[in-house]
C-alpha cells in the first residue's frame, strides 16, 4: 500500500525524471536488441529497422508503463476537471444559480450546524467532562430565588452541607455569574465576573496558565479572599497578555483584588454561552453584588451546583445515594427556610428530590425564544438544499440526454463505463466544490451576524464565528453528499447507455426514454411541492416583520440616542444615584443638538420587565382577583424625550423627589381598566405587597399606551413612578432626544459621563432604532432568511420547469406538426403543453399547501398579525407559484404554438 | 521470425518474471532474453507487455527496481524480487501447477 502511494506520488510529482528514467530504460533495452542482431551479423541499419518494427509504438509502451504506475488517475482527474470547467462556461447561467444554491444550502446549514456544535453537542474542556452532572431540585424554596432559568439555585449554606457530607462525589462546586465593574489602566468597564467556590477549578481539573488557580484556601470566611483569576480570554484582550499582571491589584466594584492567575486557555467556564472574564471567590459575595448580600442566609437561594461524580457511579445511582443525605439536610434546612410556610408545603419542601442531569457540555440555559428561530432556519436551509439536489439532478439528467451522442461516441471508441461515471461525477462535484467554497465563507458570514446578535441582544458570549475544523468537516460532508446525491443517478444512466442506439439518434431509444421524463417530472412535482412551503414560510415570515415595522410603539424612535450605566456596582447608595443622575441630565441637557434627556431604570424594548399587584382606590377587584400592572421607574421629562403623548395630567418634574408628595403617572390601558369612567388624576394607587396598604401614590398624568419590554408583547396596563421616589435604584437608562443625527453625539455622551465620575463604565450606547431593531432581529434573520431562500427556491423551480417543458416540446415537435396539418388551433397546442405543466404544478402546488399548512402551526408563536392557516396566504403563495409557472412554461409554450408542419414533418 | 511462438495465456507473465527474478537482479532486456532461452524460445515476451508488467509488479511492491550497471558498463535498471514478491511467486506457482494438472486432467480424461 505504501509503496503504491509513493510511486503514485512519486510519478506525479517528479515527473520529469520518471519520464527520464522510462526512456532510459527502453532506450537500453532497444540498443541491447539490437546490439544482438549485429552480433548475429545483420547489418546495423537492418538491425535497427528490425528491431523497431518488432518494438511496436513506442509511445504506447510507455503510455501503458504509466498506465501500470497509476499516474492515470491524477492526469484523468486533472482531464476531467479542465473538461468540467469548460462544459460549466458553455452553460454559466445554470453553473451560477447551481453554484448560488448550494452555497446557500451549505452556508446555512453549516453556519447553524456550527452553531449547535458550540452550544449543544460540544463537551466541557476540563477533565472526564462525562463525570459531571448538574443538580437540581425543583419544589418550593422558601425565600428568595435568583434563577437565570437554567436551573435551581441553591443557597450557599446548603451548598456547604452538601459538598461536606455527600457520598458520591469526588467534588462540588458552586458558581454565580455577575456583571462587575472593572478598573484598570485608568479605564472602566464592564466585565463578566463568576463568583465560584474555592475548589471550581480543582474539581473541573483546570489548571493555570499563569500563576495559579483558586484552591480550598481561597475560600475561608465571608468578606475575605480579595483574589481574581482572569480568563485567557479576557487576559488576551484586555491587558495583551502582559504576564506583569500577576499579583497587581486590580479594582473590581470599587475594592482592590489581587490577581493571583490567568486560567488556561480555551476554558470558558461551565455555562454555555457565556465566557466568564473574570473569577472571584464567592466569599466577597457581598462586594460583588451590592444591596444583596445573602451568602449566609438559607433562604437566598442563587448558586448554581455542579458535581463531579466519584468513579464508579452513574447517574442513577448517585442520586439513590444522595436522595437520603439530601433529605436530611432540608430537615435541618427546614427550621430556618420554612417559618413562614404551612405545614403542608414544608412536608414538600423536605420531600424535594435531588436530581441530576449530565453535566457533560456544561450548562444550559434554555434560550427557546432563540432556539426555534434557529430550528425553523435550519430546516428551510434543508429543504433549500433538498431542492437543489433535486433541481441538479434533474439538470444533470437533461444535460446527459443532451449528451447522450457525446457520450454514445465515448462508449463507442472504448471508453471504460466507470470512466464515463467518473467523468460526469467529476463534472457534479466541480459544481458542488465551488458551492461548498463559497458556502463556507457564507456561512462564516452568517455565524458572524449570529455570533453578534447573541452577544448584544442576548448578553451571551463564547461564540466563535471563524471556520473551525468541525464545521469545515460538517460542510464537506455535507457537500460531497449533495454532490453524489444529484450526479450519481444521471451518471449511472448515462454509463448504461447503448451505444448503437443512441449514436443511431432516437429510434431504439425512444422506449426508455417515456419512464425517463416520467422521473424528471415527479422530481418537478416534489421540487414545486417543496418550493411551496418555502414560499408560504416566506410570506409568513416577511408578512410578520412587515407587521411589526408597522406596530405603534408608542414611542418615537428617531432621533434618541441611549446608554447605560450602573453605579449600583461602583458602590453609589440610591441617593447617590439619583443625584449623579440629576448632574448628566443637566450636563448632557447642556449639549449642543439636545432637545431632551431623561432616564429610566429599566431599558425599553430590551425584554426588562417589573411588576406587582397595586391597591387602586375605589376600585374593588373581583374576590381572589387582584390588578397586575408593568411599572419603570423614570425620570424628568421622559415622555417628552420619548416621544409618548400626555393625554392628561402633567409629567414629572425635578420637584417630584424623596420626601414629597409619592405621584405616579399611568398609561391609558391601566386607566380604561380599573378607573373605568373616572377621571383618574388626583386619585390614588398603592403597590400592594401583600398588607393591603392605603392608597397614597398620586396619580398627576395619564399617557398613551407605549410598547416596552418588547416590540411584539401586547400593551400592558402600565404604571410609572419618579426614579427619584425609588429606595433601591442601582442601574439607569439614560435617553437623549437629538437634533442631529443621533449616533454623532455618542463621544460627547461619553465625556460628560467620563467627567462626572471616571470609574463608572458606559455600556450598551446605541440608538434606539438600533435597539428596536435587534429587539426583532430574530424576525428580521427569519424575514430575510426564509425570502433569500424561498425566492431561490423559486428561481430553481421556474429553471427547471423551463428546461423539462423545452425538453418535452422538442421531443414533441413531430407530434405537434402533425396536430397542426391535422387542423388543431394554436390554442389547443398551447393547452396540450400547459397541461403537462398544470399538472405538475398543480400537484405540487396542492401537496406543498397541505405540508404548509400542517407545518404552520409550529411556526405560530413566531408570527406576528398573520394567520399561517388564513385563505390570504394560501391564495398569495398560490399566485406566487402561479407567477414562476407562467414564466417557466411561456416561452417552449409560445414555442410549441409556433410549430410550422411543414418544416416539423420534413424534418428526420 | 521462424521460431516457434505461443501467446502468453492471461496472468502467467507476472509469474515468469518474478521466476526469472528469483534467480536474482536483472533489467528488462534480460529477463525477456532468459524467458526466451530457458522456454526453449517457444516463449517471446513483447516489449509492450514487458515494461508495462513490470511497472505494475513494482507499484503492487513485489519487485523493487534500482539502477546499476549492465555487463557492457551501461546504465540499466535493474529489477529484484521483494520478501512480498518472494511470497507472491509461491502463491502463484502453486495455482499455476494446480491449473495445470486439472487442464491436463480433463485434457486426459474428457
Amino acid at each position: 500500500m505504501r509503496t503504491d502511494l509513493w510511486i503514485r506520488l512519486r510519478s506525479l510529482f517528479r515527473r520529469k525524471t520518471v519520464e527520464n528514467e522510462l526512456d532510459a530504460e527502453l532506450r537500453f533495452h532497444f540498443d541491447q536488441h539490437v546490439k544482438k542482431l549485429v552480433e548475429s551479423g545483420v547489418p546495423i541499419a537492418e538491425a535497427r529497422r528490425r528491431a523497431r518494427l518488432e518494438f511496436g509504438g513506442l509511445d504506447q509502451v510507455k503510455e501503458e508503463c504509466r498506465d501500470a504506475r497509476g499516474v492515470r488517475f491524477f492526469e484523468t482527474l486533472a482531464q476531467d476537471v479542465r473538461f468540467g470547467f469548460h462544459m460549466l462556461r458553455k452553460s454559466p447561467g445554470f453553473a451560477f444559480v447551481a453554484v448560488l444554491t448550494l452555497a446557500l444550502g451549505i452556508g446555512a446549514n453549516t453556519a447553524i450546524f456550527s452553531l449547535a456544535d458550540q452550544t449543544l453537542l460540544r463537551l466541557l474542556p476540563v477533565n472526564h467532562p462525562e463525570q459531571l452532572v448538574v443538580l437540581q431540585s425543583p419544589g418550593p424554596s422558601g425565600g428568595r430565588t435568583t434563577s437565570d432559568g437554567g436551573g435551581t439555585p441553591f443557597s450557599y449554606p446548603l451548598y456547604k452541607d452538601l459538598r461536606d457530607a455527600n457520598p458520591v462525589f469526588s467534588g462540588l462546586l458552586a458558581r454565580y455569574p455577575v456583571p462587575v465593574s472593572v478598573t484598570a489602566q485608568a479605564q472602566t468597564g464592564l466585565a463578566d465576573g463568576e463568583l465560584v467556590s474555592g475548589n471550581y477549578f480543582d474539581v473541573l481539573g483546570v489548571g493555570p496558565a499563569l500563576g495559579r488557580v483558586f484552591n480550598g484556601a481561597d475560600e475561608t470566611a465571608p468578606g475575605a479572599n480579595p483574589v481574581a483569576v482572569l480568563s485567557y480570554g479576557y487576559w488576551a484582550r484586555q491587558f495583551g497578555s502582559n504576564p506583569g499582571i500577576l499579583n497587581t491589584p486590580l479594582t473590581v466594584n470599587g475594592i482592590s483584588l489581587t490577581v493571583v492567575g490567568v486560567s488556561r486557555a480555551g476554558f470558558t467556564g461551565v455555562q454555555v454561552g457565556e465566557a466568564p472574564d473574570i473569577f472571584i471567590p464567592v466569599t466577597i459575595k457581598a462586594e460583588m453584588t451590592p444591596n444583596w448580600d445573602g451568602l449566609e442566609d438559607r433562604r437566598d437561594h442563587w448558586l448554581a451546583i455542579l458535581g463531579r461524580l466519584k468513579p464508579g457511579f452513574d447517574l442513577r445511582r448517585a442520586q439513590a445515594a444522595l436522595q437520603p443525605v439530601y433529605h436530611a439536610i432540608l430537615q435541618s434546612d427546614v427550621i430556618i427556610t420554612g417559618t413562614r410556610m404551612s405545614a403542608k408545603t414544608r412536608a414538600i419542601y423536605v420531600d424535594k428530590k435531588i436530581i441530576l442531569d449530565p453535566g457533560e457540555h456544561g450548562r444550559m440555559i434554555l434560550q427557546s425564544d432563540e432556539e426555534m428561530p434557529l430550528a425553523v432556519l435550519w430546516t428551510l436551509a434543508g429543504i433549500i438544499l433538498l431542492i437543489a439536489t433535486a433541481n441538479l439532478a434533474g439538470l444533470l439528467l437533461a444535460r446527459s440526454e443532451a449528451r447522450q451522442r457525446e457520450m454514445g461516441v465515448r462508449l463507442a471508441l472504448g471508453a471504460g463505463r466507470a470512466r464515463i461515471v467518473r467523468q460526469l461525477l467529476t463534472e457534479g462535484f466541480l459544481i458542488t466544490g465551488m458551492g461548498a467554497v463559497a458556502g463556507l465563507t457564507l456561512a462564516s458570514a452568517i455565524l458572524r451576524i449570529l455570533a453578534n446578535h447573541l452577544e448584544n441582544g442576548l448578553g451571551l458570549r463564547a461564540f466563535d464565528p471563524h471556520l473551525d475544523l468541525g464545521m469545515l468537516v460538517f460542510g464537506v460532508a455535507l457537500a460531497i453528499f449533495t454532490g453524489l446525491a444529484f450526479s450519481l443517478p444521471p451518471a449511472i444512466r448515462s454509463s448504461h447507455l447503448n451505444p448503437q442506439a443512441s449514436l443511431k439518434g432516437q429510434g431504439a431509444n425512444a422506449s426508455n426514454r417515456i419512464p425517463r421524463v416520467h422521473f424528471r417530472k415527479v422530481l418537478m412535482t416534489s421540487q414545486i411541492a417543496l418550493t411551496t412551503v418555502l414560499l408560504s414560510a416566506a410570506v409568513l415570515f416577511v408578512g410578520t416583520l412587515r407587521n411589526l415595522e408597522r406596530v405603534n410603539l408608542g414611542l418615537r424612535t428617531d432621533h434618541v440616542i441611549e446608554f447605560q450605566i450602573d453605579p449600583g456596582l461602583n458602590r453609589y447608595s440610591p441617593a447617590q444615584t439619583v443625584a449623579l443622575a440629576d448632574r448628566l441630565r443637566d450636563s448632557i441637557a447642556a449639549l449642543p443638538g439636545v432637545r431632551s434627556v431623561s432616564a429610566a431604570k429599566l431599558p425599553v424594548l430590551e425584554d426588562w420587565d417589573e411588576g406587582g399587584t397595586i391597591v387602586v382606590e375605589g376600585y374593588v377587584p373581583h374576590p381572589g382577583d387582584h390588578v397586575d400592572v408593568r411599572d419603570n421607574r423614570v425620570g424628568p421629562a421622559y415622555f417628552a424625550t420619548m416621544g409618548t403623548p400626555l393625554i392628561s395630567g402633567r409629567e414629572f418634574t425635578p420637584n417630584d423627589r424623596m420626601g414629597s408628595q409619592k405621584v405616579a403617572v399611568i398609561n391609558q390601558k391601566l386607566a380604561s381598566l380599573y378607573f373605568a369612567g373616572r377621571n383618574p388624576l388626583g386619585l390614588h394607587i398603592a403597590q400592594d405587597l401583600g398588607n393591603s396598604p392605603r392608597p397614597d401614590i398620586e396619580i398627576v398624568g395619564v399617557v398613551q399606551d407605549s410598547k416596552h419590554s418588547t416590540v411584539r408583547g401586547p400593551v400592558e396596563p402600565y404604571a410609572y413612578f419618579p426614579y427619584a421616589q425609588t429606595p433601591d435604584l442601582g442601574s439607569l437608562a439614560v435617553y437623549v432626544r437629538t437634533n442631529q443625527e443621533p449616533a454623532s453625539l455618542a463621544p460627547a455622551l461619553r465625556n460628560v459621563v467620563r467627567q462626572a465620575d471616571p470609574n463608572l463604565a458606559m455600556f450598551k450606547v446605541r440608538t434606539l432604532v438600533e435597539q428596536v431593531e435587534e429587539n426583532t432581529f430574530a424576525d428580521r434573520m427569519l424575514s430575510a432568511g426564509s425570502l433569500c431562500i424561498g425566492g431561490l427556491a423559486a428561481l430553481l423551480a421556474a429553471i427547471g420547469l423551463y428546461g423539462l417543458m423545452a425538453y418535452v416540446v422538442s421531443r414533441r415537435t413531430h407530434e405537434i406538426g402533425i396536430r397542426r396539418a391535422i387542423g388543431a388551433s394554436r390554442a389547443s397546442i398551447a393547452w396540450l403543453i400547459l397541461r403537462e405543466v398544470a399538472w405538475m404544478s398543480g400537484a405540487g402546488l396542492i401537496i406543498g399547501l397541505a405540508l404548509a399548512y400542517s407545518t404552520g402551526r409550529l411556526i405560530e408563536s413566531r408570527l406576528f398579525g398573520i394567520n399561517p392557516s388564513s385563505p390570504f396566504v394560501f391564495a398569495a403563495v398560490a399566485a406566487l407559484i402561479a407567477g414562476v409557472v407562467l414564466a417557466a412554461g411561456w416561452l417552449p409554450t409560445r414555442k410549441a404554438t409556433r410549430v410550422d408542419p411543414m418544416v416539423a414533418l420534413r424534418y428526420e | 521470425m521462424t521460431e516457434q511462438r505461443i501467446d502468453l495465456p492471461q496472468g502467467t507473465l507476472d509469474l515468469l518474471i518474478l521466476r526469472t527474478l528469483a534467480l536474482g537482479p536483472e533489467h528488462g532486456w534480460a529477463i525477456s532474453k532468459r524467458i526466451h532461452q530457458v522456454s526453449s524460445k517457444v516463449l517471446q515476451v513483447q516489449q509492450g507487455s514487458l515494461y508495462p508488467a513490470l511497472h505494475r509488479l513494482e507499484r503492487r511492491g513485489w519487485i523493487k527496481a534500482r539502477w546499476g550497471a549492465s555487463d557492457n558498463n551501461r546504465r540499466a535498471k535493474f529489477y529484484e524480487l521483494t520478501g512480498a514478491g518472494r511470497k507472491q511467486l509461491e502463491t502463484e506457482k502453486t495455482e499455476w501447477k494446480k491449473l495445470a494438472a486439472a487442464i491436463a486432467q480433463v485434457l486426459e480424461t474428457a
